[in-house]
């Protein structure tokens, strides 16, 4: 990033909803990184956009902001970038983002930013929606009022975006576009504690100074001596924060009335719009809901149907992969650590691709479409009740994907505690990666029958396991809620846009970046994890495993067993003696209450990394060499006895306390790190880690003892 | 709509366009209670009723 210190930042600035991010996602293409702002998982995507003559620069998609009087983590980073000019984020240049139908709240951080004294573009967006004499006049208006260029575009029809490009380079280079004069002239008391502060930052516009007066409590850039300081020439000044705020906010509505009264012309009328007919049903008191559980039923029909045939093609693909890697160069340590290590481990990641992809590419339309703050009003009084916020709904149905996206959108959530109940409770919604444990484990529980004729009992099965983990998402978020104490204020307002259809470039970007940050991520632990089963399995203290061989080699001569029998009884009997076999063997005692034996502790042991190593791992325990047939796993496993009796070892009873603890069990090193990341701090994401825990022990114990 | 009342809900309810002689209809109430679904000029937005509670209206 810091590759060329001359390349000029430009901030993209704008209200939620203004198609700020469209207008990003236009403007730059895929030369676009995600990375997070320093300290928080907020993303931070940074575009390079080419100025010609070999000059580039670097765009900043920033997120929605309201104004500069911010309510939200999210909103918290812009105010503190802009405030300091030190921040190696600090822009050059700001490029603003409005919605032509929607000016009276758009407008407001124009004129904030403005007074910030930075040069600035002013994009006029979504035109088409309005006649041609109006957008002159609104154009003609705002340019005056701001003193900025204005720009008439449309992201939705990708009318006027060269006009953009080519605006940029000299809004770099004209310091015209600098004024002096604010907008919002300041009164005495504000004129003299930001004269104060100003002098004694060292800064050289007096708004800057106004707004560190008001923020300087939460802004990372200051030293507590300067905070001190600074309270000090607050409370001496009589600086009233709140009544200020309300001040400024009112005079800047005042000084913008001539320009929506130009805008409101153009949309005036009382007749109900479209949005406002699909809200008659979608927020429809009754309705509603029953449509919501509709779209979650689709939702997730779809990440079964829609899947089972590229998950087919992933499997047979790495399986014949493995094959022909092990025909063509033979059998020797390194192809073994390759295919049964390696491949065997990407394989289980690449396999949950499509699953992940179709989840991402629903909710995501979801989102783009409105319906997600249509949730999060409809929900709000339900989940208030839980101490979480409405906001929290949007974190709970993505956490039916993956927990990690899951806990970095809580960030909307204005209040600590709320926020913070989200985030703790999230990972008990069953994710995406526990699926493939369901799918293995609930043929041994549940028979496949039709139950009343239509419904698939190991279907009912699924819908069982999520609702436990819906379940314990209520206990845990009860008691959280006595436990965790805060006064700060909660809100719900939040705006519920016009509903439009999806724009499919900003989904796919959507989806290609969430997927491939979980390629990666996930894909990065489960290399490491089946690198070290493989190794851990293939080696043992001493001359344990040789041993081993010769015992298993001279028992299957006595039983006269065929070669795969003999190549499976050498294996079993190696991975006993192996390091990983001693270690299972250790943990026994600890989950034989639960119905386990060793060889499962193993796959606890490993999926604490991530669960989804859980089929990996049996696969390789049960030496099959790779998990590419779920079939022959399932077999192998139903064919496992305990030693000595008739008793299978995945009977119902076992099972189903198997599938309890990992419906409960924090089994994702991910998860904790984001949990850390979010909450800054180890106390939680360890109480995270001990709560579910304790839960998946306790569930499965009392399964366990209940049916055997 | 006549006045707002100070606190800290204020400042939040006028960022999303809420301000003193703004036209605000009342469009529906929540499915499980608790927040009302109202009507701006030109734009949709939910609030709590203890929200709604700081903002002042006449009826028209």
């Amino acid at each position: 990033m810091e590759k060329n210190k001359y390349t000029p930042i430009i901030a993209l600035l704008g209200n939620p909803n203004s198609g700020k991010s469209s207008m990003f996602n236009l403007l730059t293409g895929l030369r676009q990184e995600v990375s997070n702002f320093p300290g928080v998982t907020i993303d931070k995507k940074v575009g390079t956009l080419a100025l010609g003559d070999h000059t580039y620069a670097k765009i900043i998609d920033f997120p929605g902001t309201y104004s500069l009087f911010p309510n939200s983590a999210e909103e918290k980073i812009v105010i503190n970038t802009l405030l300091n000019p030190n921040d190696h984020l600090f822009p050059d240049a700001v490029l603003y983002v409005a919605d032509i139908t929607q000016l009276d709240r758009h407008l407001i951080l124009a004129t904030q930013v403005r007074d910030l004294g930075m040069p600035m573009l002013f994009v006029l967006n979504m035109i088409d929606l309005v006649d041609s004499s109006t957008q002159q006049e609104l154009s003609a208006k705002i340019s005056s009022f701001l003193g900025c260029q204005v720009i008439l575009a449309s992201v939705r029809e990708s009318i006027n975006i060269g006009q953009i490009k080519d605006a940029i380079p000299s809004l770099l280079t004209n310091d015209a576009n600098k004024t002096h004069q604010t907008l919002y002239t300041l009164n005495r008391v504000e004129l003299q504690t930001s004269d104060h502060v100003k002098t004694y930052i060292g800064l050289h516009n007096l708004y800057q100074a106004k707004l560190i007066a008001h923020h300087f409590h939460w802004l990372t850039f200051l030293s507590d001596e300067q905070k001190n300081h600074i309270r000090s020439l607050v409370s001496q000044n009589g600086f009233e924060d709140i009544r200020l705020q309300v001040e400024e906010t009112m005079s800047r509505y005042q000084m913008q009335k001539n320009i929506v009264k130009v805008a409101a012309r153009s949309s005036k009328g009382t007749k109900q719009t479209f949005t406002d007919k699909i809200d008659n049903w979608i927020t429809h008191r009754i309705l509603g809901p029953v449509i919501f559980f509709a779209i979650m039923l689709f939702v997730f029909q779809a990440i079964f149907t829609w899947s089972s045939l590229p998950m087919d093609w992933i499997e047979s693909g790495f399986a014949s992969l493995g094959s022909f890697v092990t025909d063509q160069f033979g059998t020797s340590w390194w192809t073994d650590l390759l295919v049964n290590g390696i491949l065997a481990g990407l394989g289980g990641v690449l396999v949950f691709v499509p699953q992940i992809a179709i989840l991402f590419l629903l909710l995501a339309l979801l989102e783009e479409s409105g319906y997600m703050s249509r949730v999060v009003y409809m929900f709000d009084n339900i989940m208030h009740k839980f101490g979480m916020n409405g906001r929290s709904m949007v974190a709970l149905i993505s956490s039916g994907a993956c927990a990690i996206p899951a806990i970095m959108s809580t960030r909307t959530i204005s209040n600590p505690k709320e926020r913070l109940i989200t985030i703790m409770v999230s990972p008990l919604i069953s994710c995406s990666a526990r699926l493939p444990v369901y799918a293995i484990l609930i043929g041994f529980v549940v028979p496949d029958v039709m139950v009343f004729g239509f419904f698939q009992s190991q279907g009912l099965a699924f819908m069982g396991l999520y609702l436990l983990g819906i379940l314990g998402v209520f206990v845990t978020s009860l008691v959280l809620k006595q436990v965790i104490k805060s006064d700060s204020p909660s809100y719900l307002m939040i705006e519920l846009p016009n509903y439009k259809p999806p724009l499919w470039k900003n989904v796919a970007l959507t989806v290609k970046e969430k997927v491939g940050s979980f390629i990666i991520g996930a894909g990065k632990i489960i290399m490491i994890i089946s690198i070290l089963l493989w190794l851990g399995a293939s080696f043992g203290p001493g001359d344990k495993m040789e041993l081993a061989t010769a015992q298993a080699t001279a028992e299957a001569s006595k039983l006269q067993a065929d070669e795969t029998t003999t190549q499976n009884m050498i294996g079993a009997s190696k991975l006993e003696a192996s390091y990983i076999g001693h270690l299972g063997k250790f943990i026994e005692p600890a989950i034989r209450p639960l119905g386990y034996d060793w060889k499962i502790g193993i796959a606890l042991l490993t999926s604490f990394a991530a669960r989804e190593v859980f089929v990996g791992t049996m696969a390789t325990i049960y030496s099959i060499g790779s998990d590419s047939d779920e079939k022959t796993i399932r077999e192998k496993m139903a064919a496992e006895v305990r030693p000595g009796t008739a008793i299978q070892v995945y009977n119902p009873a076992t099972s189903l306390s198997l599938l309890v603890f990992y419906v409960f069990a924090m089994q994702c090193m991910s998860t904790l790190a984001v949990t850390k990341k979010e909450t800054n701090t180890w106390k939680w994401p360890i109480i995270q880690f001990v709560f579910m825990s304790v839960m998946a022990y306790v569930g499965a114990f009392v399964v366990y003892q209940l049916m055997s | 709509m006549t006045q707002l009342v100070e606190n800290p809900y204020t400042c939040k309810l006028m960022t999303l366009g809420i301000i003193p002689q703004s036209v605000v209809t009342m469009v529906r109430k929540a499915p499980f209670g608790g927040a009302f679904y109202i009507k701006l000029d030109n734009h949709q937005m939910a609030v709590r009723v203890e929200e709604a509670k700081s903002i002042y209206v006449e009826k028209s």
